[in-house]
C-alpha cells in the first residue's frame, strides 16, 4: 500500500494539478519559448531561424519554398515594441542579427517570441502544438564566435488572430528553483529570468554561502508578465555560493551569463 | 538515474560540477550523503569506482585530469548514489537515486580548453534503448575566420558492449551525403563539420539510424579561445502537449526513408 504522507500528496498536488505549461486555446494556435534578447554596444544577439514545416513535409516544401514566421519582440517590462514577419526558404538556416529590430526599444534587454506560421498536419492530427525552443545565440564586441543557448520553456502561444496568451504555470505555493551551477568569484554573473505566466511575479534571488549555508544575500524583483530581469550576483572576493530562485513559477530557470574575471573568456548556458 | 558525463573535446578536458541537492524543494524530499562515483566500460564489463562520499547539500567539481585510474580512451561518467556501487557489473549500474522532473537533477557539464577557453552546459545522460535513433538538424556550424567546428556525440547503453555503427551527414535540402562517421556506443565521437556546407545558409543534418545520443555542437575561436557548447532538442521538442512523441516518430520516418532513397 503507498503510503500517502503529507510530502506525496504536495509533490501530487505540485506536479499534477499546476502544470509547467497550460495547453494554448485553439488547436491551430502556436507556440514559442520566451527568448531573451541583450542590446549594447557590447552585446549582440541573433536567432537562428529553420521552417518547422519544411522539415515535415520536404517534399512539398520544394514547390513552397518560402515559408513566413513571425517575430514579437517585448521590452524587459513585457509591452510589445515591435512585430515583423520574416520569410525563410524551405530546409535552409537563416541568422537573423536582432539588432536591426531592437532599435526601436530604449531597453538594453527584453524578450522575443517566434511563430511559424504552417503547420504540419501531424500536429493537429495528435493534438500536439507546434513549438519554436529553437537557438538563440549572443556574440560580444570583442569576439566572432557565437556562443548558442537554446530555448527553455513553452511559454507563449498566438492565435490566427494575433491574440497572445501566456502558458507558463504558476504555483499555489512559493517553489524554489535551485541552480545547479557554483556562483564563485572567479567570474562575473548576469542571470536573466522570463516571466511565462500572465501575471507580475515577484521573484526572489537567493546566494547561500556553499560552505557555510548561510544565506549571503537576498534580493527581490518584480517581473511583468512576459518580461525579463537581469540579475547580477555580488559575492565576496574568495567565496562560492548556491543560487536559489523563489516564485510562484512553476520552473524559474535562468539563461545564465558567465564572464571569467581574469580570462574574459564567456560561458552562456541555460539553468 | 542520471548520470554525469565527462566531456571530451578537441584540446579539451571534461569537468562535471555537481550537486548533492535536488534542483528544486518538492520534488525530492532526501538530503543525505551520497557516494560520488566514475564509471566506464571495457567493452565487456561495466567498473565503477568511489571517488568521495558527499556531504548533503554540498557540491563538487571533478574534472577528467583528478582521475588517473580512468582509463585514458575510456568514456568515464559520473553518478551519486545513495549505495555503493559495485566495483564490476554486466549492466550499468541502475540508481534509484537523485530523480527529479521539473527539471531534471542536473549538473555543470564542461569543456576546458588546455589554453584557458572554458565552456559549459546544464545537462545529464540516461542510457538510450539498443537500436534507437538519432536525428539532429544543426543551425551551429560558424563559418567566421579562425572558427572551428566540432560534432560530439555521446552514447550512453546498458550493454558494456562497444557497438558501432554509420552516423551520415547530409545537406537537408540536396540530400547530398557530406560525411560518414563511424560512431561508438558508450562513447564519446568527435566529428571536425568545417567545410561540409558550401553556404552559410546550409543546414546539417546528422542521422544515425541504429544508435541514439546527445548530438552536441562546439565551436571555439582559435585565436582567442572563446567557445560555445550546446545540443539540438530531440525532435519531439517541436511539439507540446498531445501525443508528441507520435511527432518525433513521424519526423524520424519521414526522414529516414529520405535517406533510405538517397542512399
Amino acid at each position: 500500500m503507498i503510503m500517502l504522507t503529507s510530502y506525496n500528496l504536495k509533490k501530487m498536488i505540485w506536479s499534477k494539478l499546476q502544470p509547467v505549461t497550460y495547453k494554448p486555446a485553439n488547436k491551430k494556435d502556436v507556440v514559442s519559448d520566451l527568448f531573451v534578447w541583450l542590446n549594447s554596444p557590447e552585446r549582440k544577439t541573433y536567432f537562428d531561424l529553420i521552417s518547422i514545416y519544411s522539415l515535415f513535409c520536404p517534399s512539398k516544401s520544394n514547390t513552397l519554398s518560402n515559408f513566413t514566421v513571425r517575430f514579437v519582440f517585448f521590452d524587459n517590462d513585457g509591452k510589445k515594441f515591435a512585430e515583423e514577419k520574416i520569410s525563410i526558404n524551405s530546409l535552409q538556416k537563416k541568422t537573423i542579427d536582432l539588432s536591426v529590430f531592437l532599435s526601436k526599444s530604449s531597453a538594453s534587454f527584453g524578450t522575443f517570441a517566434v511563430f511559424h506560421e504552417n503547420i504540419p498536419n501531424i500536429f493537429l492530427e495528435t493534438n500536439s502544438y507546434l513549438s519554436e525552443r529553437g537557438y538563440v545565440s549572443y556574440s560580444s564586441k570583442k569576439d566572432n564566435l557565437r556562443h548558442y543557448v537554446h530555448g527553455n520553456f513553452d511559454a507563449i502561444s498566438i492565435n490566427s488572430s494575433g491574440n497572445l496568451k501566456m502558458l507558463g504555470g504558476l504555483s499555489l505555493f512559493k517553489r524554489q528553483y535551485k541552480l545547479q551551477c557554483l556562483i564563485d568569484s572567479d567570474a562575473k554573473f548576469s542571470l536573466a529570468l522570463t516571466n511565462p505566466s500572465p501575471l507580475k511575479q515577484r521573484i526572489s534571488f537567493s546566494l547561500i554561502d556553499s560552505q557555510t549555508r548561510e544565506i549571503m544575500n537576498r534580493e527581490s524583483f518584480l517581473i511583468a508578465s512576459c518580461g525579463c530581469i537581469i540579475f547580477s550576483p555580488k559575492i565576496n572576493n574568495c567565496g562560492s555560493s548556491f543560487l536559489v530562485i523563489e516564485s510562484h513559477l512553476v520552473m524559474a530557470r535562468p539563461v545564465v551569463f558567465k564572464e571569467y574575471v581574469t580570462t574574459g573568456n564567456v560561458d552562456i548556458f541555460h539553468g | 538515474m542520471p548520470f554525469y558525463p565527462l566531456l571530451e573535446g578537441p584540446e579539451c578536458n571534461g569537468s562535471v560540477e555537481l550537486f548533492n541537492f535536488a534542483p528544486n524543494d518538492w520534488e525530492d524530499a532526501s538530503f543525505r550523503e551520497r557516494f560520488l562515483n566514475v564509471s566506464w566500460a571495457d567493452g565487456s564489463l561495466w567498473h565503477s569506482k568511489c571517488i568521495s562520499v558527499v556531504s548533503p547539500g554540498a557540491s563538487v567539481s571533478v574534472s577528467r585530469n583528478d582521475l588517473s585510474y580512468l582509463p585514458k580512451s575510456k568514456f568515464g561518467f559520473l553518478s551519486l548514489s545513495k549505495n555503493l556501487l559495485p566495483e564490476t557489473t554486466d549492466i550499468l549500474p541502475s540508481i534509484n537515486d537523485c530523480h527529479t522532473l521539473v527539471p531534471n537533477w542536473r549538473s555543470s557539464l564542461g569543456l576546458n580548453d588546455f589554453k584557458g577557453g572554458k565552456t559549459s552546459y546544464q545537462g545529464e545522460i540516461e542510457p538510450f534503448p539498443q537500436g534507437a535513433s538519432m536525428l539532429s538538424f544543426s543551425p551551429f556550424e560558424q563559418k567566421f575566420k579562425n572558427i572551428e567546428n566540432y560534432f560530439i556525440f555521446i552514447n550512453l547503453e546498458k550493454s558494456p558492449l562497444y557497438r558501432k555503427t554509420d552516423l551520415k551527414i547530409f545537406n537537408p535540402l540536396s540530400m547530398k551525403l557530406l560525411k560518414t562517421e563511424i560512431i561508438t556506443s558508450n562513447s564519446i565521437t568527435i566529428i571536425n563539420i568545417d567545410n561540409l556546407c558550401d553556404l552559410e545558409e546550409n543546414l546539417l543534418l546528422m542521422a544515425s539510424e541504429n544508435m541514439a545520443g546527445i548530438p552536441l555542437y562546439f565551436s571555439r575561436n582559435k585565436i582567442t579561445r572563446q567557445m560555445s557548447l550546446e545540443h539540438t532538442h530531440p525532435p519531439a521538442s517541436f511539439a507540446i502537449h498531445g501525443k508528441r512523441f507520435a511527432v518525433q516518430q513521424e519526423l524520424k520516418k519521414i526522414w529516414f526513408e529520405r535517406i533510405k532513397n538517397t542512399i
